[in-house]
Order: structure tokens, then C-alpha cells, then sequence
């Protein structure tokens, strides 16, 4: 498939010969967005430095594609265009699956495409603009693929639906669409007969920084009846790039869960849905040189605790789970604890189902006389000289004293509280480990001769006092990672950051040189290389830890004459 | 307006029975006196003041005596009456004497201070201002007699928002050389004074300040906590009505606090509103010039009161005789009636389609509607199309848009964030198109939290206001109440006071963001207290008294506090007392009206106050009443108002309601709206606009909004730049909305060159561009505009000089363009009549 890929390639594509642009490719969109497994078809991927694409890669197993010719843009607005043919195998997990190009300058970015299971409809060619030219949805489930093409576009779809039918809309986009999904009935007014009457409206769920900006849309049709479906780019926004699939389904109980979420493989330190389970010492554990076996977790229900109310707060001792939920506006759970002086503490918080802006953890201790001596409130002054304030989802204490605690959970508002606010605070003695690695690019271009910084910093967390050794293992052939130094910016003095350390961590940084050899060979397809952390401890090393993955190419130098770089298939 | 408690007949009636008032008088203390009011009640019914034609005698001149004709003082302790004698008839009135031979204590706050307020010394105009008057602070109406005493007695410029004097500290008086003081100079005139002269050298007040000063000016009686104090002023009659030329007096009585009463009539200060309608003596006689309405404010003592004042014009002969469709007709009928005001013919059909399509729509009704609405002749189609209208997505549109103005949905006053401004509208259109229990609404807006669209209003450019300006929009949109002058000092001329104003305001103080700018959850410091204090913050957390620099709990108006470590949610609370409040009901059924009438039953429809009363007490009370029962539905009231006789008024005047503004008495012509008047011209001419998404400032440019949208659907008051909405008075939002739709130079601009009059006129899918393609006459053209525009028929003499118009033009199309030209630049197009 491959080797035919490329022929096709070299024959659609006459621009081979030519010196190459320098700049690695870029992905804009693809469209359509995704198919069926098993489907075959042709698709469109827009983006810039595309004249050169030798192959459209993806990791996904059962994804390939042949490419059929490159039209080049002319603007920024106008980039380049690769015609392609998708082939999706029966076995295509359904989900989303990244999807890059090569070019003899490296790997792209990665674009989404979507496997899904519903039958694939696609957007009529005609205008539907307008409620009377909607194009018609024979039946569902289906999975509508289209493009807001043009800015102010709208697209019309209608459906016959049944009384008392639910349905659930939810969109799939690429990055410049911001869709907005509408139902209406074709009701006519008194003052326009074509007139539909909009019954729901729907944009994201809850627009928030990382959140989704797609749409989902729960509705209950009453009357049996047309009805039609408007997509819509967020302010009238819309162009080439600005392509969609939309699930028409009916609906399912429970979240939504479409196209389904891949799990987070890599460690986590300091999100709110990070879990947190009985089993959290013992990885903690393994994230450093451990000396004895990890302490057991107690769990705790604190709603069926608190039902006993108005008894006093149930006291825990240990590291303890305490498992429940703001069941309510106002609710407030509490657990009783002694410490210690000198006892360091970590509460860490997980919103296993909403999670902030819909719910907002609070945590406060308050000592026996009601003074409130922590909270994961971190409080600071801002680049305006205001004081801002955020709840973080890990604090961590050395309590100066020796007493009796009181741990209040609540949700920050006084509004907040039911189905779905369920969270889970572990209480427990700090375990000095190294935490979070933070890798900077998702892929790395080689230029055969030209060597490149990569750096690694991983945090330590709760006082962890040991070292962290690096390594990386998988790197393309006749690449070498030498140890180097990087130099860090300057950066503006800090304004008062309050108690930084209850909720920051210090870092260990290390720098990785990239050596490709001059005449290491060119790499058709990506090679996944490997960066592991090791704790090193009073001389004793404990095991690897998988920091990040990340794709990387040997290409040419551009700069050189193009036949410097012998395309291989690498087999 | 008014309240009727007395009513005067016309000049020189029969009268049948007389009273005096007050009926019993009890005079405490050295030199207490009582005004008496005669009044004579005729034969209809109404009561007139006889007062200086009547002749009084004391039965006992030993107890009492009377001065300056009805003034009677009492002279030794006793029990006596005096009887007024007129056309015949008698009336006694008991008085009882006490105390007479006690010398009552000096009062600075009552002795002094009560000259201040009746000389207009201590007026919001004066030294009475936020700022005093050349350096001299009095508390407006003496409302803090020991703040003027020091300013008085210790000197100093007054600052706003502290105790601390500004400067060196001069005196007002001279103790050592009395005469010398220079409040009793500059109220001489003995050396400039920007206020002019106040009173005599010599007269009884300069008497009084020369000889408090000689006395080492003491404060004298303290006013502490056990002693009375004036909790209010009373009027009586508190309205009335008086032909051109009548007189009436009236009786100011002060209420202490221990239930005792003292008369204040000589001891106040009277503001006429207009006084080319009416005028007041100092010693409480209010006379009648012309016909109209105005009030009067009477001051003193720290306390105001408000006198209706109606000046009815010549009785009509043969007054229409008009049965009601609803309370609303009976209430305003009534008092048109008593004013001798004719309302004007019901409307046409085609003048009530236009009225009520845009008053609940903002939209015109098309041609065919016009045709089958005037074509049917059911008794009930009025009722049927306001059903229909108020059923129609149009309704939820204009309503929407209608509060989206007032709840500010902008880019920037809501938290600079596309996505927050889109869920706020979206809130409000649910909202409208559900027809949700406004007071309801209202608690989700005021108790606002988390991360819900409607707290989105408490980010304007992404920061929590501060508090103050939160509980004033507030107030201002769900209490029709301005209370911004209380922040400084109390409501020069409401009983609000700073210490109120903090109150509520400390509803809001515990308010904060949670996270950064794009993520911003409002929440509310439990216990008032704020959470993981460990930074200091550059600026105190909470509200504090601006005087007193004390941390202030919430308070309602009618001051129970609900002290922060008390109360879960003490906005909540707030929420809840504002929405069951009268006021709450009051201010929203006063705003909805105005939309079909053109101004408030109280006016300016967020500016409630007792110096700023409803023109129809009763029917506002009405109105809320059936709001609140109905369980605050906006869709019935509406119903309610625009199936009234009242609101279905031709605008075609009559000659005895012509000048008549305030008494609904014929329909008033209204602009419209920027962005209705964009639509109308869209819907006229057939040619859709579409808008740029963008700022003035170009931000967010790039969007374009669909085909088929309309102005009145746009979401953001500060986005879609145009030099229409700019000339037509769009609000940007960015406060509470008064839009300005008074023509302007630039709209004459516009219809000469601009792209909306002039870029619609000619292309396929234009209504008259079609028509001509579709071969229709001239005849059919012109009247398919009318109907279009006008929702009427062109009169024969129109349509003839039209068609005169197109016969004399080269070209039929430039003809046919300039009929439509002159058809969308009318002003009968750009009003609501």
C-alpha cells in the first residue's frame, strides 16, 4: 500500500523534482472529517507546505491513505490543498485518530479524523441555506459530514421525526469551527410563512479554557413531524477549514461519550480528574526510590457520614479516601483529623464527573477554634496589582502545631450542588516523588547534520530531595542524545505570590542534544523515541519512568541540493 | 399623581356643611400653635377651603388666641374650642393647652436648623449639596444636625467621603462679637453672599442665630436616644385638584416617634415643581394658575413630604360617555373625566394593527396581513391577533432584544468574552420564549453565582465591579429606584439614606472571582470572610462605611440586617425581599408599559420617588397587583395593556387633549428604535442587511451574521458597527441603556447618502423591483408600499400626486426608486402612532 502510495504520489505530484520548500508541512483541516470503518474515500487536507507530502501518517492502525495530487495555494487564506483517498479498515478502532503528512521537511502536526459507526451522510452540494432548501436526513444514526464554507453560512439539514423521539446532536470539528447547533419546527409565522420557530439551542456545554467547543444537543421532539437542524459557525464565522461531522442519534442515557475519550497514559499531577484510588501511595511509590511498603489507604463515605448529622464529623487517622458529593446547594461535608506538629500533609482532590467552572471543589481546615489554617485557595497578586484567587486540585501543608483539624469540602458557590458533583479528597502524608514531566513539542524534525536542543523538566514533588537521571531510547537510526545545557530567559521579578509552595512545585530540568548524523538516513515514517525520568535516591536507582513519547524524522537539509535526501521507504 | 383627599369643587359653590381640621389640637409647650384649616363641603361633595372667608372665635381667649387669622397659639394650660363660623354654618374644633409656661430648651437642630431648611440655606442646591456651597457643608435638610453644628460652630471644608475637614478650620459664628458671625452676615447681605439675602437684620430668625451665638452657641437639646424624633412629615390634603384662580390651604404636621404630633405648616420649606401651574405661600397656601399637574415638596426637619396639585381645565360640554374594557380604561378614564380631558376615537384597524405589531413584535405587519386583518369583521379579531402576536417567535425576538438592552448584553459588560455574552442572551431569550416568572428571572440575576450565564453581568470587562455600582443597577432595574445620591450622603429628597445605601450594598460586597479572566467563577465569601487571606490585598475586602470607616453588615431598606455570619447566602435574600417587595412588581409592570405608551405611569420608568409619583397611583398599584397575582408572567400583562381601550386611542387628537402628555388621553406618536427602524425599512423595501461582526475599535472582525437574520436578533449591543445604529441612538450597553431616539442631523445625513435608504431600492428580490418584473402597475405598486410601510391605504390625493410624481419622472424605475426613497425617509414610517 505504501510503495503504491508513493507511486501515486510521485506521479500526481511533479513538484518532487523541484527544490523543496524549506519549512516542515502544516495541517489545517481535513474533509470530510472522518467515515465508517471499512469506508474508502476521498477527502481534502488543507494546510501550508503541502506540495511536498510523501504520505499521510497516522498511528492509528487500519488509517492509510494514497495521496492523488496537491493543489498549491497562493495565500495564507488560500493554502495549499492535498486530494486524498482515505481507506478505513473494517478493524478501525472507532474514535478519533491523529493524522499527519510527510514531506521530505519532516512531519506535520496532527489533524483529527473520526472513525464512526453510524452511517457517513454527506453535505449536499446545493445551497442550504435557507429553512425551505434544508437537505433532507433520511434516517439516523447517522453521522453528517459538512463544511461551513463560507462566513454567514448556515446549513440546514431536515428531519421526519416520530412524537415523542429523542435525539442527541453532537458535533466534531476542526479547529477554526466553532459550531452552534439549532432545532427548529416548521411552523410559519403570522408575519413570514416560511418562518420556522427555533425550539433549542445549543453550543458547547460549558465553554472553559480546555474545555470542548463542540456542541451536544439532548432533545425530545413532542409532535411527531418535520423538523430541521441548523449548524451555524459561532458569529458567522466560517471558510474552507471549517468543516464538521454531526452525530444525529438517538439518544443514549448518560454522558456523551461520542467519538469516545482516550485515556490519559501519561502521569498527572495536578488536574481535577486524575485518579484517585486506593492504590495511589503504591504509585506514588513507584514514582521514587521507595523504603518501605507504600501505607494503606482508608476510605471514607462522607455522605453516608454525614447523614448521621448532627453527630460530630467522623474523624480519620491515616491516609484516608474520603469518597462523596455535594448533594445539594450548600451541602458541606467535614471530617475530623489530628496531627501532629511538624506533620506534612497533601489533600488532593479529583472531580471524577463535573469539574470546574460547574463545580468548584473547596477545601478548608479549620482548627478547633474555627481559625481557618488551610485551604486550596491560592491566593496572590496578579499582573494588575489585584488579588487573584484559584482553587487547585493538590495542597499541601506542614502544620506548625500540634491539634485537632476539621477538613471542610463544599463547592465554592452556594449554588452549586446535586447529580454529578461528586469528588474524592485523599488525605495523606507527603510522598517526596517526581511528578509531572512537561516535554515541550509532540514531534521533532531532524535536519541530517544539524544537531537540536530538546528539553526535559520533570517535577519533584512534596520535598522530593533525590535526582531525577533522563534517557532516551528509540531514536531513529544514527541519531545520538548527548547531555547539553540550555539557557533560561530572563524573567520579570514575581509579584507577591502568597503561599506558592502550598500548591507549586520545584522542577528538575534537563537538556537533550539531538545529534543526527550527517549521513544518518532520512526516516520515511516517524519513529516513536522514548524519554524516561529515573529517581535516583541515596545512591539507589528505582525504576523508569515513561516521562513523554515523541515522533521523530531525520529529513534533509533543504538548504542542500534536493538530491541530497534519498527518499527511502525505510524497509 | 394625586391622592384625592380633598377636592375642590368650582369657584363660589353652595356650601352644605363645614369642618374644621384638625378636629382636636393638642398644643404642648411655650408658644406651640396650631393652623387651622376651614373647609366647606358642597353639595357634590367636594370640600373647599373657606379658611379666609370663615370667621373664628376661641371660647375661652384666656387659654388660646388666634393670629394671623387661623393660627392659634395656646396662652395657658387648659382645655378650650374654637368654632368657625361660615354661610351659616358652624364647626368646633377642641384644643388643649399644656406645658405653656414651660420654656422649652433650645434645639440647635430644631431652633437652627428648622431656619436653615425653611430659607432654603441647607438645600441639595445650596450648602446642602454633596459638596456644600462655597466651602460651607449643611446636611441636605438637616438630616445631621451635629454635622452642621461643627461646620457651624468649628469651621472647615467639607470632603465627601470623610469626616476629615479639608483645610484650615474657620468658624461660621463669633462668639465674642456676635453680630460679627458670618452666618448671620451673609445672610444680611452685610458682605456678599452667592445665595443672596436669606432674611432681615432684625427679623425673628436673625433674632434667633444672633442670640444662640450670644448664648456661646450650645447645641442645646441633645436629640439623644430617649428623646422624640420626627419620623415623618403628612400633608393635608395630600392632593389636590382646584380650578384656575383657587386657593387651598395646607397643614404640615410633624410625627415623633413617640406618637406625638406638632403642626409644621410655618416651619417648612415649599418647592413648587411648576410653577406655572401652580404656587404655595410661605405660610402654606397653595394657589392655582393653570391647567396641568404638578407637586410640591415640602421640607423640614430633616423630612419631606409631597402635595399633588391638579389644575383642571373648563368643564366640557357633552363628555363622551366610553364603557371600559378593563380596569385600565376605568382608571384612566376616570381621571381624564375629572380632569375634563376627552380621550380621543378608538383607532382604525389599520392604526392598532401597526401599534400593537410593533409594540409587541417590533415588527410591521406585511401587506396581506394588513388586507385580511381590515377585510374581517369579527367583533373579537383585536383579541385574536394580539394571541397570535404574542404566540409568534417574532414576539421572542423583540422581547429579547427589548432585555438584552436593559440587562446589558454587550461584548464588554459581559467579561469580554464572545461566549459568556451568547449564554447571558440565550439566558434572557429562554427566558421570554418560556414566559418564565419574571421575579424568578429576577432572583437569578440578582443572587447570580457560579459560572451561570446571568453572572456573567457581574464581569464588565472582566472584573467585579465595585459593589456599590452592582446594588445600584440592581435597584435601578428591578426596583425602579435610583439611589446613587445616597452613597454620599442621604436621598436629598427620598427618606433614602447613606446608611441604607451601604446596607444594600454590603449584599454585594462579599462577591469575588474565583480563577483568571477566561474562567472566572463568581462566588461569595462565606460569613462575609474571605478565603486563604494569606496575601494581603492592596485594596480592604468588604464594604465600609464611607464616614464612619466601619465595616458594614447587609441591611434591607427597612433596615433588618442579615449580619453575613448569619446567612448562607445573604444575596440570596436579598433576591427574595427584592422580588417580593412591592416596588419589584411596581417598577416592572411601570416599564412594560412604557413600551405601549411611550413613558411610564411613573417617568423616567427607573426613577421612583415620592417627589416623582405615578400620574396613575391606582392604576400602577392595579397593574402590579394583577402581575403579582398572575404569578409575574409578562405575556398577560401585556395582553392586559394593548387589549385596553386605553392603549387602542387613535394619535388624532381632540381639542381638549391636545396638550395633554401624561393622561393616555390619545396615542402619542413614538420613534423607533434603531434597529426595528432598520428592520422596517429591510421589510419595506424587501432587501434583507446583513451584519459585519466587529467592534468600532475592529476587533473581532471576520463574521458575517446569516441570510435572513434581522437587526432585532442581534445579540451584542457593541458589536455590528454601522452609521445607522450609531445615527439612530443604538446603546452600546455599557451602562444601563437610555437610548436616545431624538432626530439628528446625522439620520437627514443618512437618508440622503447612505447605503440603508439608498442601496435597497433596486435589485432582483426587492419588493417593487419584483413587483415591476412580476408586470404590476403603478397603481398596485403604490398601494403594495403603503400597506407596506403605513399599514394603510395612500389617500386619493396621494395617489394622485404619486402618480403625477412617476408620469413626470424620466424613467419609471427612477421613479419607482424615489417613491420608495420618500416612502422609507417618512417620518410616518420611523414612528409608532
Amino acid at each position: 500500500m505504501r510503495a503504491s502510495a508513493l507511486a501515486l504520489f510521485l506521479l500526481a505530484v511533479p513538484v518532487w523534482g523541484a527544490a523543496p520548500k524549506a519549512a516542515p508541512p502544516e495541517l489545517i483541516s481535513v474533509a470530510p472529517i472522518g467515515g465508517r470503518p471499512g469506508a474508502s474515500f476521498e477527502a481534502t487536507l488543507r494546510g501550508k507546505n503541502l506540495e511536498g507530502v510523501t504520505r499521510v501518517w497516522s498511528p492509528s492502525e487500519g488509517l492509510t491513505a494514497e495521496v492523488l495530487g496537491v493543489e498549491s495555494g497562493k495565500t495564507d487564506k488560500d493554502p495549499d490543498a492535498l486530494k486524498v483517498r482515505f481507506h478505513f479498515t473494517k478493524a478501525l478502532t472507532v474514535g478519533a485518530h491523529d493524522l499527519r503528512v510527510i514531506t521530505p521537511q519532516g512531519l506535520s502536526n496532527a489533524v483529527q479524523m473520526l472513525a464512526h459507526e453510524q452511517p457517513a451522510v454527506q453535505e449536499s452540494a446545493e445551497a442550504h441555506d435557507l429553512p425551505r432548501q434544508a437537505q433532507k436526513i433520511e434516517a439516523w444514526p447517522a453521522v453528517v459530514h459538512g463544511r461551513i464554507a463560507e462566513v454567514g453560512e448556515v446549513d440546514f439539514y431536515s428531519l421526519q421525526v416520530k412524537a415523542g423521539q429523542e435525539l442527541l446532536f453532537r458535533t466534531f470539528s476542526s479547529a477554526p469551527l466553532d459550531p452552534g447547533v439549532e432545532i427548529y419546527e416548521l411552523t410559519g409565522s403570522w408575519f413570514d410563512p416560511d418562518r420556522p420557530t427555533r425550539l433549542a439551542f445549543a453550543d458547547e456545554p460549558v465553554e472553559y479554557p480546555d474545555e470542548p467547543v463542540e456542541t451536544v444537543l439532548r432533545y425530545r421532539f413532542d409532535k411527531a413531524g418535520e423538523y430541521l437542524v441548523r449548524v451555524n459557525g459561532f458569529w458567522g464565522y466560517g471558510g474552507a477549514d471549517h468543516v464538521y461531522a454531526l452525530l444525529i442519534d438517538p439518544a443514549p442515557d448518560g454522558p456523551v461519550d461520542w467519538p469516545p475519550a482516550t485515556p490519559e497514559s501519561l502521569w498527572t499531577e495536578r488536574t481535577w480528574r486524575r485518579p484517585l484510588d486506593e492504590d495511589r501511595m503504591a504509585r506514588l511509590a513507584g514514582r521514587t526510590v521507595a523504603e518501605a511498603e507504600p501505607a494503606k489507604i482508608q476510605v471514607l463515605d462522607a455522605d453516608a457520614e454525614v447523614t448521621q448529622l448532627p453527630v460530630e464529623p467522623p474523624k480519620i487517622s491515616g491516609p484516608t479516601l474520603v469518597v462523596g458529593s455535594i448533594e445539594r446547594a450548600g451541602d458541606i461535608d467535614k471530617v475530623r483529623f489530628s496531627v501532629a506538629e511538624g506533620d506534612n500533609l497533601t489533600f488532593e482532590i479529583q472531580t471524577p464527573e463535573k469539574s470546574l467552572p460547574e463545580l468548584n471543589p473547596l477545601l478548608r481546615i479549620v482548627d478547633d477554634k474555627g481559625v481557618e489554617a488551610l485551604t486550596n485557595v491560592w491566593s496572590r497578586v496578579n499582573a494588575n496589582g489585584n488579588i487573584s484567587k484559584q482553587i487547585y486540585p493538590k495542597t499541601q501543608y506542614s502544620f506548625p502545631r500540634a491539634g485537632e483539624f476539621t477538613l471542610e469540602i463544599r463547592d465554592i458557590t452556594a449554588v452549586y450542588g446535586g447529580r454529578g458533583m461528586d469528588y474524592k479528597v485523599l488525605i495523606r502524608p507527603f510522598v517526596p516523588h517526581l511528578g509531572e514531566a512537561h516535554v515541550g513539542p509532540d514531534r521533532v524534525n531532524l535536519v541530517a547534520g544539524k544537531a537540536q536542543n530538546l528539553n526535559v523538566v520533570i517535577d519533584q514533588e512534596e520535598g522530593y530531595e533525590g535526582l531525577a537521571t533522563f534517557s532516551i531510547e528509540g531514536l531513529p537510526p544514527g541519531v545520538e542524545a548527548l547531555m547539553g545545557a540550555d539557557v533560561d530567559p530572563d524573567s520579570p521579578p514575581p509579584f507577591n505570590e502568597g503561599k506558592k509552595e502550598r500548591f507549586t512545585t520545584k522542577s528538575q530540568k534537563a537538556t537533550f542534544v539531538l545529534m543526527p548524523a550527517a549521513d544518518a538516513p532520512l526516516t520515511p515514517t516517524p519513529v516513536a523515541a522514548r524519554i524516561y525520568a529515573r529517581p535516583a535516591v541515596g545512591g539507589k536507582l528505582g525504576e523508569k519512568i515513561l516521562a513523554k513519547q515523541i515522533l521523530m524524522m531525520v529529513v534533509a537539509d533543504a538548504t542542500e541540493s534536493p538530491e541530497t535526501g534519498v527518499l527511502t521507504d525505510g524497509r | 399623581m394625586l391622592v384625592f383627599a380633598a377636592v375642590a369643587a368650582a369657584a363660589d359653590p353652595a356650601v352644605v356643611s363645614l369642618r374644621i381640621v384638625p378636629a382636636e389640637s393638642r398644643l404642648t409647650g411655650s408658644g406651640a400653635s396650631q393652623q387651622l384649616l376651614v373647609l366647606g363641603k358642597t353639595a357634590e361633595g367636594a370640600e373647599i377651603d373657606v379658611t379666609g372667608e370663615a370667621s373664628l372665635v376661641v371660647a375661652d381667649p384666656a387659654a388660646a388666641e388666634l393670629r394671623e387669622g387661623a393660627r392659634v397659639f395656646g396662652t395657658s394650660d387648659g382645655a378650650t374650642e374654637v368654632t368657625a363660623s361660615y354661610a351659616g354654618l358652624s364647626s368646633t374644633a377642641k384644643l388643649e393647652i399644656s406645658g405653656s409656661a414651660d420654656h422649652r430648651p433650645f434645639s440647635f437642630a430644631r431652633d437652627v436648623g428648622g431656619i436653615f431648611t425653611r430659607r432654603g440655606c441647607n438645600g441639595k442646591g445650596c450648602h446642602g449639596g454633596v459638596k456644600g456651597q462655597a466651602g460651607f457643608k449643611l446636611s441636605d435638610n438637616g438630616v445631621h444636625p451635629h454635622d452642621d453644628y461643627k461646620w457651624i460652630v468649628e469651621g472647615g471644608t467639607f470632603r465627601v467621603l470623610t469626616d476629615e475637614p479639608l483645610g484650615d478650620a474657620t468658624p461660621r459664628i463669633n462668639v465674642d462679637k456676635p453680630e460679627a458671625s458670618l452666618l448671620l452676615q451673609k445672610a444680611v447681605m452685610e458682605i456678599p453672599h452667592g445665595g443672596g439675602p436669606r432674611f432681615e437684620k432684625g427679623s425673628d430668625d436673625y433674632n434667633t442665630i444672633l442670640e444662640w451665638v450670644r448664648e456661646g452657641a450650645p447645641y442645646g437639646e441633645e436629640g439623644g436616644s430617649n428623646e422624640p424624633k420626627i419620623v415623618r412629615l403628612e400633608a393635608f390634603p395630600s392632593g389636590l385638584v382646584l380650578d384656575p384662580g383657587q386657593k387651598h390651604r395646607v397643614l404640615i404636621t410633624a410625627h415623633y416617634d413617640d406618637g406625638r404630633t406638632e403642626d409644621f405648616t410655618h416651619q417648612v420649606l415649599a418647592t413648587v415643581h411648576d410653577t406655572g401651574i401652580a404656587s404655595m405661600s410661605s405660610d402654606g397656601v397653595i394657589e392655582a394658575r393653570q391647567p396641568g399637574e404638578t407637586a410640591v415638596l415640602v421640607k423640614a426637619a430633616g423630612r419631606s413630604v409631597r402635595i399633588g396639585v391638579g389644575v383642571v381645565g373648563a368643564e366640557l360640554e357633552n363628555y363622551p360617555e366610553i364603557s371600559a374594557n378593563n380596569f385600565i380604561d376605568e382608571e384612566v378614564f376616570a381621571k381624564l373625566r375629572r380632569f375634563n380631558i376627552a380621550p380621543s376615537k378608538l383607532s382604525s384597524d389599520e392604526e392598532f394593527l401597526r401599534r400593537v405589531c410593533l409594540d409587541l413584535t417590533g415588527r410591521l405587519p406585511p401587506p396581506e396581513r394588513v388586507k385580511q386583518f381590515v377585510a374581517d369583521k369579527s367583533p373579537d379579531k383585536r383579541e385574536k391577533v394580539v394571541d397570535a402576536l404574542l404566540g409568534s417567535p417574532e414576539y421572542v425576538d423583540y422581547w429579547t432584544f427589548r432585555f438584552a438592552d436593559l440587562y446589558r448584553v454587550a461584548l464588554f459588560p459581559v467579561g469580554i468574552n464572545p461566549k459568556w455574552t451568547q449564554a447571558y442572551y440565550e439566558w434572557i431569550r429562554d427566558a421570554i420564549d418560556r414566559d418564565r416568572p419574571y421575579d424568578e428571572v429576577a432572583r437569578e440575576r440578582i443572587a447570580a453565582q457560579g459560572y451561570s450565564p446571568a453572572s456573567r453581568h457581574y464581569l464588565p470587562y472582566l472584573v467585579i465591579p465595585p459593589a456599590e455600582n452592582m446594588m445600584g443597577e440592581e435597584m435601578r432595574v428591578f426596583l425602579g429606584r435610583r439611589f446613587d445620591c445616597a452613597q454620599c450622603h442621604d436621598h436629598p429628597y427620598e427618606e433614602w439614606t447613606q446608611d441604607q445605601f451601604w446596607g444594600l450594598t454590603a449584599f454585594f460586597g462579599p462577591m469575588f472571582k474565583l480563577g483568571g479572566n477566561p474562567s472566572s467563577v463568581i462566588f461569595d465569601f462565606p460569613d462575609g470572610k474571605e478565603i486563604a487571606a494569606d496575601v494581603p490585598s492592596p485594596t480592604p475586602l468588604g464594604v465600609f462605611h464611607p464616614r464612619t470607616k466601619e465595616p458594614v453588615q447587609p441591611a434591607f431598606l427597612d433596615g433588618r440586617v442579615v449580619p453575613y455570619d448569619q446567612s448562607e447566602f445573604p444575596r440570596r435574600e436579598l433576591a427574595e425581599w427584592m422580588t417580593s417587595h412591592k416596588f419589584f412588581a411596581e417598577a416592572t409592570v411601570n416599564r412594560i408599559w412604557s413600551n405601549f405608551f411611550g413613558r411610564g405611569i411613573v417617568d423616567p420608568i427607573d426613577d421612583f420617588r415620592s417627589t416623582n409619583p405615578p400620574t396613575h397611583p391606582e392604576l400602577l398599584a392595579k397593574l402590579a397587583k394583577g402581575f403579582a397575582d398572575q404569578g409575574y408572567h409578562l405575556k398577560p400583562l401585556m395582553r392586559t395593556i394593548v387589549l385596553s381601550k386605553t392603549y387602542q386611542l387613535s394619535n388624532i387628537a381632540n381639542e381638549s387633549n391636545a396638550a395633554d402628555k401624561i393622561n393616555y388621553s390619545h396615542a402619542l406618536p413614538r420613534a423607533l428604535d434603531a434597529e426595528i427602524l432598520l428592520d422596517a425599512i429591510a421589510d419595506v423595501t424587501g432587501v434583507a442587511e446583513r451584519f459585519d461582526v466587529g467592534t468600532n475599535r475592529g476587533d473581532w472582525k471576520g463574521g458575517i451574521t446569516p441570510m435572513g437574520g434581522r437587526a432585532v436578533q442581534l445579540k451584542e449591543g457593541d458589536l455590528y458597527p454601522t452609521a445607522f445604529f450609531d445615527a439612530y441612538g443604538r446603546p452600546n450597553r455599557f451602562s444601563v441603556p437610555e437610548r436616545d431616539t431624538s432626530p439628528k442631523l446625522t439620520q437627514a445625513l443618512h437618508m440622503l447618502a447612505g447605503t440603508t435608504y439608498n442601496e435597497k431600492l433596486w435589485k432582483p428580490g426587492a419588493r417593487v423591483y419584483d413587483l415591476v418584473e412580476a408586470g404590476a402597475s403603478d397603481d398596485a405598486i403604490i398601494e403594495e408600499l403603503f400597506l407596506a410601510a403605513f399599514t394603510r391605504s395612500p389617500t386619493p390625493a396621494e395617489r394622485k400626486a404619486i402618480q403625477a410624481q412617476i408620469a413626470a419622472t424620466p424613467t419609471r424605475e427612477q421613479a419607482l426608486q424615489d417613491l420608495q426613497w420618500a416612502i422609507v425617509s417618512a417620518r410616518e414610517l420611523a414612528e409608532n402612532h
